[in-house]
């Protein structure tokens, strides 16, 4: 008997093993895309794993949780067993949830420290590759924006401790040293006193430049309210000059996970033509209404003909490009959240262009509503998007063919916890 | 026309020249009388005229004196020893600290009398105590949090005579409070006595100071590693003809704290890493002063003692780190001022015959101030690099202030029916304000809460059988009263339920009782149903970043204490106290910072907390006055009681053991008195003390592959002193090393403790 449990065990691995590798060789030309190449797993090349942030007693998010476990597993598919932390996994202390990840390697500025960390999760370990303390431009905790340059350099950017410049700085990302660093010429918006913290960065790769979202408050608190809808500059990373005067946006109000700065929810997507999408939102009455906008290859502002895709329901949080003209959003229903409803997140596929939107299904049924407003749990690899929910009755992996447009099954998640954020990333 | 009170005063010695002390004093033909001090003196007040005044002690002849007093007089007695009486009868005194033990509360005592020579840390010697454990961030006047059975933080209330401690000033501590004052400190663990009048939930902290009956004065000089000096001076000064008492106290810590931080993360630009390295504490200057003055009478016919006192104190306090110590700071820094004045009054057979009535009527303004006002970045090097933002909360410069004033009302009556039962009420108002704005810092929304509480105690106390049976029950009412006039957001802060005026009541309860029918066994049990009521800031939010939430209720513990103890006396001489208790906290309705979905928000709500179970036993033994020991050590579990996650679902740390806290720990202390060494009257006391801590997981322990997952180290630490006195204690020197073995040692989460410290203390009574 033992023996055959072992030969299962082992066909198993090896079975898992094989799928590992025969799934994950993606290549960055099956998915192309436009953008910064940045978090998604889109761009990545060769063999790949998933990365589960799970939170113990609390949400992980905000920079506060010490109890964040990440486990590492290099399938999602049904027949995995389940996934639990329960003596297994890393502790991500003293790192927080708010990342910015590429190939291998993960990149942050810690809680409380002074320095710009490249770390590994590797055989439950973190390993430290390379840390760089702060020269000039000093940075907070989850309070920055990023954007990938190209394979090799990451351009973070923040507004200062008084709120009233931008600063900016180069890495990098082999070695951490700072290529370079300085403050944008870029002034407050009109009655504003301060910036948003971190606003939203992007680099556009197939026009080569930098999109920086943002807005200005009439008070530095959180009882500050926008001096007016969202700004776009338009900046030329090489030198870093704002070119053009910012435009204030006409379409919405504001950009979603405008405080994040995409470290942990992704808001903005390129299709393969090089079109910049944003989520934002507009406030209506006592809630927000979810839009998304697009800025066209080479322009400077948002196509004011293109605004077809709207919730109504409330907030667009997080958007992902998945090809062929379509992209995965998280929304949320605002009038459950007032009514005190637990769940009230769900994802769709939208077509970019058309603007139908399919909520995600399986076996012909609506996937129901997921509770985690500030959760990051889809990514995209290998034509397929996986796609963790947290519903009422179950918290799994769905994944979702790209291609075909069906929905399977894939891991379950061990209950109890707080599944915050999924990450793929490169063995 | 008034009677003049004069003092007679003198000594009781035996036969060889030997203090006798606690003898008895009593004035014939009145109920005036007094017990003569360990150095065997004593003192009465008394109006002019004749008197016969007896002194006698277990193990002496009676001696009587007929005395003409037409002013302050000395007169000594001289006991002759009964050689019947010694021959069959041997007498072991007990310290008011080890009565105090033997009580039906769960309580601990720590006699710091016997032991001020030497002491220079009150938070070490209270963290040697069973069931106690204080963390602390760092070195002479560092943030500490101490915990009563595992309940820390608000849960714990600290007294000073049995006045609310934070009536000296907000930053007056355990780290600070001048040592040489205290007689003896009282530990309440789960059950507080209602004469307290507090929400404490977990216990209380009661530092007895020193009654002294004559004039004296008492001044030391300490100064030890990293630059630490500590200044005690106080005094009595008795008029002897308007029977004026001053009583001046001034207390002097300061230290530069600059101990060697171990392995600290250094950047080497030349490997381009961080290196572990040994650097010096650069900015943890510390500098605290207490400056109190009492002036009042005591013995007169209108009050036993009526005393006004004020007081004055300060804090400057550097801050080097913030939570962990990869966050250096180099030149924030928090300041306090606090200025205080108070009245009390007591009068025995107030009104009628058996009735004690204290009052104290008492107001405090209290300043501090944050300074965050340098826009830098520190390495443990001390360079820094220009940077643009503060640097505790990264954003801008900032110089944040708190008034806190606070008025205090408290009166306790006191009636002994009979020599069986006895009935107290004491009632205290606290109304204390929290006035917060920033000078520099234009986007801080100013604050001015105000919170009004009552606290209303009733304790009913019976003995039987000549104290074997003694018994306690009490009820504390609990009135917070708001005046609610916010509207906004209603739907969140509940402010439509409860506008305007809004008093809340709420009760709490417990009992405590002890049996004692043979020394060497005595049972007590005791429990409370206790309540701790919201704070101004949970309850009205703090205008930006934490929403009201008029709707929450107080927190509530049910606490159970069950204990067995005895003294056993195996040979002539030898003493041996033993103490096992075990206690259950079961704390609901916790209240929680939760944080709500929009960014950054957050409102405190009532959420299940913890149970708290565990077991603490503590043995002590003496032989003559020679040689004290005691050990201890004390378990604790608690499990987190939440059962359901924010979204419905079961929790997986529901029943799980609370991280970050200590469970299990105990200590150890043992010190030898030598007499008369090279000089007659001289003592010669080595003492040392064991401190240990198990280990114990930062986070929850059941989640995480166990070699990924942050601990805090165990601790050892081994500490000694010499103490030589001279002329009956009139002057003494020690010499104390703690952490000899110069183990790094953490309470908390990678923020070090000092090494190895020497300490030398130079004290003079004079009396």
């Amino acid at each position: 008997m033992k023996t055959k449990t072992f030969s299962v065990m082992k066909f198993l691995k090896t079975g898992m093993f094989a799928t590992a590798l025969f799934s994950f060789m993606a290549c960055s030309n099956e998915t192309p895309n436009g953008g910064d190449g940045g978090d998604g797993g889109s761009e990545l090349t060769g063999k790949v794993h998933f990365d589960i942030f799970m939170s113990v007693g609390e949400h992980g998010g905000m920079g506060r949780s010490e109890n964040t476990i990440v486990k590492s597993v290099d399938s999602l598919t049904v027949n995995q067993p389940m996934i639990d932390i329960k003596g297994s996994g890393v502790e991500l202390n003293p790192y927080t949830i708010e990342l910015i990840s590429k190939g291998k390697y993960y990149y942050q500025v810690p809680s409380k420290q002074t320095r710009f960390t490249k770390f590994q999760i590797i055989n439950n370990r973190i390993e430290i590759v390379q840390e760089q303390p702060f020269v000039t431009n000093t940075y907070t905790e989850r309070k920055y924006a990023h954007a990938w340059l190209d394979d090799n350099t990451l351009l973070i950017m923040a507004a200062n401790g008084d709120g009233d410049k931008i600063i900016w700085t180069k890495l990098n990302a082999e070695d951490m040293t700072i290529l370079s660093e300085g403050t944008l010429d870029l002034p407050l918006p009109k009655d504003a006193v301060v910036f948003t913290t971190s606003g939203i960065l992007t680099y556009n790769q197939k026009v080569g430049k930098l999109y920086y979202f943002y807005y200005g408050k009439d008070k530095a608190d959180r009882k500050g309210v926008p001096t007016s809808n969202f700004l776009t500059a338009v900046i030329n990373p090489s030198d870093m000059k704002v070119e053009g005067t910012p435009v204030v946006n006409s379409l919405a109000g504001e950009m979603a996970g405008s405080s994040y700065g995409q470290l942990m929810q992704e808001c903005v997507a390129y299709d393969e033509e090089g079109n910049l999408y944003l989520a934002a939102f507009t406030e209506e009455g006592d809630f927000d209404k979810g839009q998304l906008l697009r800025i066209n290859k080479g322009e400077s502002d948002f196509d004011a003909s293109y605004n077809n895709i709207v919730n109504n329901e409330g907030k667009i949080c997080t958007l992902q490009y998945l090809g062929n003209g379509k992209a995965l959003i998280y929304s949320e229903n605002a009038s459950l959240y007032s009514q005190g409803a637990a769940y009230y997140m769900k994802y769709s596929i939208v077509d970019l262009k058309t603007g139908e939107r399919t909520p995600l299904t399986y076996n012909g049924k609506e996937v129901g509503y997921s509770s985690g407003r500030f959760s990051q749990r889809s990514v995209v690899v290998d034509g397929k998007a996986y796609i963790g929910v947290n519903t009422e009755t179950s918290t799994c992996i769905y994944i979702y063919d790209i291609a075909t447009g069906t929905t399977e099954k894939g891991a379950d998640i061990a209950q109890g916890y707080y599944f915050d954020v999924l990450r793929v990333v490169e063995n | 026309m008034a009677q003049v009170v004069v003092t007679l005063s003198g000594k009781v010695t035996s036969s060889d020249g030997s203090p006798v002390a606690q003898a008895t004093l009593a004035v014939e033909g009145t109920s005036c009388g007094t017990y003569s001090d360990n150095n065997g003196n004593y003192t009465l007040s008394l109006s002019e005229g004749k008197y016969t005044v007896s002194a006698s002690f277990v193990g002496f002849k009676s001696q009587k004196k007929n005395i003409e007093l037409d002013g302050n007089k000395v007169v000594n007695f001289v006991l002759q020893e009964d050689a019947v009486g010694l021959k069959d009868v041997e007498i072991y005194a007990k310290s008011k600290s080890q009565k105090l033990r033997e009580s039906s509360f769960a309580v601990n005592a720590l006699d710091v009398k016997p032991i001020v020579n030497s002491l220079n840390n009150l938070n070490e010697l209270v963290n040697r105590a069973s069931g106690i454990k204080v963390r602390q961030e760092g070195g002479v006047g560092s943030d500490f949090d101490l915990s009563i059975n595992g309940m820390s933080g608000n849960s714990v209330r600290y007294f000073i005579d049995g006045v609310p401690l934070e009536t000296k000033g907000s930053e007056v501590s355990l780290a600070n409070i001048p040592v040489n004052i205290i007689d003896h400190i009282e530990m309440y663990k789960g059950v507080v006595p209602s004469y307290l009048g507090s929400d404490a939930l977990g216990g209380a902290i009661n530092i007895v100071t020193k009654k002294e009956k004559k004039n004296y004065l008492d001044v030391s000089y300490g100064i030890g590693s990293f630059h630490t000096h500590k200044v005690d001076m106080n005094a009595q000064i008795v008029f002897p003809k308007s029977g004026l008492i001053v009583r001046p106290t001034v207390g002097v810590n300061y230290s530069k704290n600059d101990y060697m931080m171990k392995g600290v993360e250094v950047w080497d630009e030349s490997v381009r890493k961080y290196v572990p390295s040994d650097r010096k504490r650069f900015h943890d200057d510390y500098f605290s002063l207490l400056a109190q003055v009492e002036v009042g009478v005591k013995g007169k016919s209108w009050a036993d003692d009526f005393f006004v006192t004020a007081s004055y104190s300060k804090i400057n306090k550097e801050l080097q780190t913030g939570s962990i110590q990869t966050k250096v700071y180099g030149m924030a820094e928090r300041q306090g001022d606090a200025y205080n004045i108070s009245a009390q009054y007591r009068k025995k057979d107030f009104i009628l015959k058996g009735l004690q009535m204290q009052s104290i009527l008492s107001h405090t303004w209290d300043h501090s101030l944050t300074v965050d006002t340098a826009y830098r970045v520190y390495d443990w090097n001390g360079d820094y690099i220009e940077s643009s933002r503060n640097e505790i909360t990264g954003r801008e410069k900032s110089l944040r202030h708190y008034k806190r004033p606070t008025t205090m009302f408290r009166s306790n009556w006191d009636y002994r029916i009979n020599q069986h039962h006895s009935v107290n009420l004491n009632y205290l108002v606290n109304r204390t304000g929290n006035d917060r704005y920033d000078d520099v810092d234009d986007s801080f929304v100013p604050s001015n809460d105000i919170v009004c509480k009552h606290i209303i105690g009733l304790s009913y106390n019976q003995q039987f059988l000549q104290n074997k049976i003694e018994n306690t029950f009490f009820v504390k009412d609990y009135i917070n009263h708001l005046n609610i006039r916010q509207t906004d957001l209603y739907w969140q802060t509940g402010s439509d339920e409860v506008m305007g005026s809004n008093t809340n009541n709420y009760w709490g309860y417990g009992v405590g009782t002890r049996v004692k029918f043979l020394e060497p066994v005595a049972l007590k049990a005791s429990f409370e149903h206790s309540v701790r009521l919201p704070l101004a800031r949970e309850l009205l939010g703090n205008g930006s970043t934490i929403y009201a939430n008029t709707a929450l209720d107080p927190e509530r513990s049910d606490n159970v204490n069950v204990g067995a103890f005895g003294t056993w006396h195996p040979a002539t001489g030898h003493s041996l106290y033993y103490e096992v208790n075990g206690f259950m906290r079961f704390v609901d309705d916790y209240i929680q910072a939760v944080v709500a979905e929009k960014e950054g928000m957050m409102q405190y709500e009532n959420v299940p907390a913890v149970h708290i179970k565990g077991v603490e036993g503590e043995v002590r033994y003496s032989w003559k006055r020679n040689l004290q020991c005691m050990a201890n050590v004390s378990w604790q579990d608690a499990r987190d009681q939440r059962k359901y996650k924010d979204d419905g679902k079961l929790s997986a740390t529901y029943l799980n053991r609370v991280p970050n806290r200590p469970w299990l720990f105990g200590a150890a202390e043992a010190d030898y008195t030598f007499y008369d060494v090279l000089l007659k009257n001289s003592t010669l006391r080595l003492g040392a003390s064991y401190q240990w801590v198990h280990w114990y997981f930062l986070t929850w322990e059941a989640y995480g592959a166990i070699e990924s997952k942050a601990r805090i180290p165990a601790q050892h630490v081994i500490n000694a002193d010499m103490t030589y006195s001279l002329e009956n204690g009139k002057y003494n020197i020690s010499v104390s090393c703690d952490n000899i073995f110069d183990r790094l040692v953490y309470d908390h989460y990678k923020l070090q403790k000092p090494g190895r410290s020497f300490f030398f203390k130079f004290r003079m009574f004079l009396n």
